[in-house]
């Protein structure tokens, strides 16, 4: 029996080396740059030549929206010969069923559960109000990642494979739109309006089948850099505080530049980790001993009220530190700095949006803005429709539904033809605020570059704008590693 | 009929109980391969993959009785050594490219695991309980910062880890590249996952694995009858930090991904690992399968009731369509677990064999009788003639316990 287990162990073994050495062939050029198997260049009639940088530029003059900024209008064709099935790629669509994964569970949903409520109120809004495409309803399939990449992963897995959905849309998170990328790529799979402004996701030649939605955080950190230099002149100091994650650092890199430029010190660099929750209170005390004129702040969920929280702590208990703070957009949520604590931790913190704060007295009488109200009422109402999440949601499945209609109507009702669609578009939703233009093509992966300073009052519990809309649209071009 | 029935070890009818048992795993793995969806499919490798996993948990939580937080940690080492060969992010001698084949990596994840495990098994000589716990933990989480460390990152990837590197079936099986990549894996997984299970299986029934035992039930024994305690848990540890190695690599060769922020590479992995081995049943050959099975499965439904109450069978009584509810996913899991460890308080293959045990034993085989001859019209000695009986030839059969006994004691095992 011994020697029977014994024979049996080194077969095993046997069989596994082989399959380790059978393997050369099909994996040996895995490197993590090349082994995307994504299709080749695309066939854009002009030049593609895209910028190295993705900086937006000097000037911060809003572009003029009616001729697209720097736009060059160059239509963007895909290629399917490389991918790994191209007839599904260019099988004609019956029905829309469009997949995403999202934290729906976890410390994660407060923040971005609401997100898929707004993305199931479009999908029900749109089929009640238009019957769907080609009097087909459109589906949609929700599932929970708990803001996990590999669960992203195996959630992609279940939609693409199980679900046999025809395209993802509005998936969140940076490393979670990273982890399945490369595979939705070689699969022809469209990854269209991913809830991420990390700049990877314009790699147009790479993986030409994934767009992003949010405003790429190049743009953000132009828009505080040039701030705080207008604020605080040449030598102003400013101290980090960030998420150790792709999305914390995305931030970062982009910021490190632009604050050369603007003659910005960074002084100081605290991180945190994105499974804390608790109170930064040691950051919060290196970042007062260290007393910066403003603090640039990236975390993530709910560590945007935890961060607020201890820095109102901080500012009460230190008379003498005062910063300016400068919050990622993804904290911009009316919601996050209602329920703080008034001490005064929120007051007249920085952010930028480019939507509209829906529950904004200015907009009591915009049409978009009571069309996703009701819609919300009707379709999710045991959601805040004042979340900013929720608004992130609607738009993500306005702008897929609306690449797969412009699809339907040229007459290529495909995946291929809905990511022509979206690479091409020029479209602003009526949710986004007035004065931007928003718009791809072959030289511009960048859906929306534009977006406006806004500061919180604790005394109208709102935000108000700090600034004018600035717009760069089309000046990051497209992005090359 | 005499209940419960006795049934050597070895005779036919152990061996048809132990057919009927392989026949009806390998007919769920038949079926599984042929009739599931892809991602139940996915999800079956992942139990494997964490069976694999908590099988090098079992050998030094379960039979050697050092509580260890810290085999998240060897997964994380091992997931990373392989995407850091695969995508050539290491210098290696012998390859211009650096690139090493995903195969080969999964040897090299046990090599670098085994010899980390060892060094890590040098605190468990003077640690015991909680305490070796709590220095296991903070060594899985000391694991996690390194590879996140920013210095690093030319090698780890730092926060952002190391992403696109694939592992495609290869020409020979016939598989269709990436369609058919859970396949794949699935073979590739189980077969790592029997080897496994019988060179565990061996270990423990090895003077080691006597050794083990020893360790586990008394230490201060062990030493006095001659066990050597540092060779016996730093090489276990080594072993069993081994065996995390691996599926550990094989995690991160379907994933195609790693990044230190993974839960199963930090405390929340160690825990998965150590809830998979206390569920299915610790110092039981077939537990660590059982138990994962049971956590990845029970976990996958409880996060669809999570995602979708008003169709389950509990809630669907009480709860409108499309109302959701956060984190119920949680809490249904959570219950489930609180349900298990009441009712099934030894594991559910300890809990099977004590009511198995009830019904059908198997005992060791009578010793082999001595070298005289019997007189001739002389009956046959039995189990029952012990050694005051005169007529008997035989020594008396000595039952001390099972060689590789469990902590239930009734050990034996049908595999």
């Amino acid at each position: 029996m011994v020697k029977t287990k014994r024979l049996m162990a080194l077969a095993a073994v046997g069989a596994l080396t082989l399959a380790a050495c059978g393997s050369d062939d099909d994996s040996s050029d895995s490197s993590a740059s090349t082994d995307t198997e994504a299709p080749e260049s695309t066939d854009a009639p002009e030049s593609t030549d895209a910028p190295e940088s993705t900086d937006a530029p000097d000037s911060t003059d809003a572009a003029d929206t009616t001729d697209g900024g720097g736009s060059s209008d160059a239509v963007y064709v895909v290629d399917t010969e490389a991918c790994d099935d191209p007839d599904a790629a260019t099988a004609q669509i019956d029905a829309l069923k469009i997949g995403t994964s999202l934290p729906l569970s976890g410390a994660p949903a407060a923040v971005f559960a609401p997100l898929a409520a707004g993305q199931q109120a479009y999908v029900e809004y749109f089929n009640a109000e238009f019957g769907g495409i080609n009097d087909t309803p459109v589906e949609i399939v929700i599932l929970d990642d708990e803001y996990a990449a590999d669960k992203t992963k195996v959630n992609v897995d279940e939609l693409v494979f199980d679900e046999e959905v025809t395209m993802l849309a509005g998936v969140v998170g940076t490393p979670n739109n990273i982890a399945v990328q490369p595979d939705l790529n070689a699969q022809c799979i469209p990854q269209l309006w991913s809830a991420t402004g990390d700049k990877t996701l314009a790699n147009i030649d790479e993986y030409p089948w994934t767009t992003g939605l949010l405003v790429p955080y190049a743009v953000e950190d132009r828009l505080w850099a040039e701030h705080m230099a207008e604020e605080f002149g040449e030598g102003s100091t400013v101290a980090l505080f960030y998420v150790n994650t792709e999305f914390g650092l995305s931030y970062v890199d982009a910021f490190t530049e632009l604050a050369a430029e603007n003659g910005i010190d960074i002084i100081a660099e605290e991180t945190v980790d994105v499974a804390d929750n608790g109170a930064p209170s040691g950051q919060m005390t290196n970042l007062v001993q260290a007393n910066p004129d403003a603090i640039l702040a990236v975390p993530s969920g709910t560590q945007c009220s935890a961060f607020m929280t201890e820095l109102g702590n901080a500012k009460a208990a230190n008379p003498d530190f005062d910063p300016e703070v400068y919050m990622t957009a993804t904290c911009a949520n009316p919601l996050f700095f209602d329920v703080l604590v008034d001490n005064g931790g929120s007051d007249g913190v920085y952010t930028s949006s480019n939507a509209k704060f829906v529950l904004s007295p200015e907009y009591a009488d915009d049409e978009a803005v009571q069309t996703f109200l009701d819609a919300m009422a009707a379709y999710a109402p045991d959601t805040n429709a004042g979340d900013q999440s929720a608004v992130a949601g609607w738009l993500s499945m306005e702008l897929a539904i609306y690449a797969a209609q412009q699809a339907a109507e040229a007459g290529d009702y495909t995946r291929a033809g809905i990511v022509n669609a979206a690479r091409n578009i020029d479209y602003t939703p009526s949710l986004l605020v007035d004065g931007m233009r928003t718009s791809m093509d072959a030289n511009d992966a960048f859906f929306s570059e534009g977006t406006q300073l806004v500061q919180w009052s604790e005394d109208s519990k709102s935000f108000v704008a700090a600034g004018e809309v600035q717009d760069y649209n089309g000046s990051l071009g497209t992005y090359t590693p | 009929m005499n209940v419960p029935l006795r049934f050597t070890k070895g005779s036919w009818q152990n061996w048809a109980g132990r057919l009927v048992l392989f026949g009806g795993v390998g007919l769920f793995m038949y079926r599984a391969v042929n009739e599931w969806s892809r991602s139940g499919l996915g999800l079956l490798v992942d139990a494997m993959i964490i069976a694999i996993a908590v099988t090098g948990l079992n050998l030094i939580t379960g039979y050697t009785g050092q509580l260890s937080l810290g085999h998240a940690a060897f997964f994380a080492i091992g997931a990373f050594t392989s995407a850091t060969l695969v995508t050539g992010k290491i210098w290696t001698p012998f390859l211009d490219d650096n690139i090493w084949t995903p195969g080969w990596t999964l040897l090299a994840s046990a090599v670098v695991c085994f010899l980390v495990g060892m060094v890590v098994g040098i605190p468990a000589l003077r640690l015991k309980g909680i305490y070796l716990a709590l220095v296991t933990l903070v060594f899985t989480e000391a694991v996690r910062a390194i590879f996140k460390y920013d210095e690093f990152s030319g090698v780890t990837g730092g926060a952002t880890g190391i992403k696109g590197f694939n592992y495609l079936p290869p020409s020979w099986t016939g598989l269709d590249g990436r369609a058919d990549l859970v396949t794949w894996f699935f073979y590739l997984t189980l077969a790592i996952l029997v080897v496994v299970s019988i060179l565990s299986a061996g270990l423990i029934r090895s003077r080691i694995g006597r050794a083990m035992v020893a360790v586990r039930d008394n230490e201060t024994a062990a030493a006095v009858m001659g066990v050597n305690l540092f060779t016996t848990k730093t090489l276990v540890f080594g072993l069993s930090g081994a065996i995390a190695g691996v599926a550990g690599s094989l995690y991160a060769l379907k994933l195609t991904l790693v990044e230190a922020d993974v839960p199963l590479f930090g405390l929340f992995g160690s825990v998965t690992l150590l809830v998979a081995l206390v569920v299915g049943g610790a110092a039981q050959n077939w537990g660590p399968f059982v138990g994962a099975m049971f956590y990845v499965f029970v976990n996958d439904y409880a996060r669809s009731v999570g995602e979708d109450p008003s169709s389950s069978l509990l809630l669907g009584w009480f709860v409108d369509s499309g109302t959701t509810i956060n984190g119920l996913g949680g809490v249904t899991f959570g219950v489930m677990l609180i349900l298990f460890a009441r009712f099934v308080p030894f594991g559910a293959v300890g809990t099977m064999r004590m009511w198995r045990s009830k019904v059908v034993q198997v005992v060791p085989r009578p010793p082999i009788p001595a070298a005289a001859a019997p007189e001739a019209g002389a009956a046959a000695p039995t189990l029952e003639q012990g050694h005051n009986d005169p007529d008997a030839t035989t020594q008396p059969a000595a039952s001390f316990g099972n060689a590789d006994s469990s902590s239930l004691g009734d050990d034996e095992d049908a595999s």
